[in-house]
């Protein structure tokens, strides 16, 4: 994977966004898959007093953007 | 008075939570046992915590602010006061901070785990990082693949 690079960005709210240029698709996609796998990604708020649930966050998905 | 709540976060490793309360400056006590936290008037609450920021430390008229180790997260104990509002005299503010400078480390981490180097750029709010393998090896090029992950 020579000259791969992968960015991620962390917005203001801690949330993580990843992405791979000039790369062997599968191969660096597996890597940066594992990275963020690394990483976690669930957020939920729960309100303790009635325990109810007012937000949960816990989508992930990944999609081919572009392919030249 | 304030009702506490408790919001479960990102969080999951307290070594790298207590660093990255270092590395902003934030001031924290940290118990093996969890601890009971205060209200702004300095009444003892029923919520407990790990670590924990005294209120004087997180803004005027604030309340303590704590994290539970659960064993598999940290969950941010908050007063209802300092949840209104984002901005860094109060508790909200301060916790976006944390959770966004705890990610930014645990990029890092994580990133050299993996032998990557990470440059990183802070831009405005959001900080990116751009991770090139440590130990280049070599591939064969057969085109070009743009591929995003959002999470």
């Amino acid at each position: 994977m020579d000259g791969m690079t992968i960015e991620i960005v962390v917005d203001e709210n801690g949330n993580i966004s990843g992405e791979v240029e000039d790369a062997v698709g599968a191969e660096c996609l597996g890597e940066l898959d594992a990275l963020l796998a690394d990483l976690g990604t669930v957020t939920k708020h729960v309100r303790t007093a009635d325990f109810h649930k007012v937000n949960v966050r816990t989508t992930g998905r990944i999609r081919n953007q572009a392919k030249a | 008075m304030s009702d506490y709540m408790e919001i479960e976060t990102k969080i999951k490793d307290q070594e790298v939570l207590v660093q990255t309360l270092q590395k902003l400056g934030i001031p924290h006590e940290v118990h093996d046992e969890p601890q009971p936290l205060y209200g702004y008037l300095g009444k003892q609450r029923d919520q407990v915590a790990n670590v924990i920021i005294r209120r004087a430390h997180v803004g005027k008229a604030s309340n303590d602010l704590g994290f539970l180790n659960t064993g598999e997260a940290l969950t941010a104990v908050i007063s209802e006061f300092d949840q209104r509002g984002t901005d860094d005299r109060r508790g909200a503010g301060m916790l976006k901070r944390i959770v966004h400078e705890y990610t930014c480390t645990m990029v890092e981490k994580k990133a050299a785990a993996r032998g990557y180097a990470a440059e990183r750029i802070n831009d405005g709010g959001v900080t990116r990082f751009r991770l090139t393998p440590n130990a280049p090896t070599t591939r064969s090029r057969t085109g070009r693949t743009q591929t995003r992950v959002r999470l």
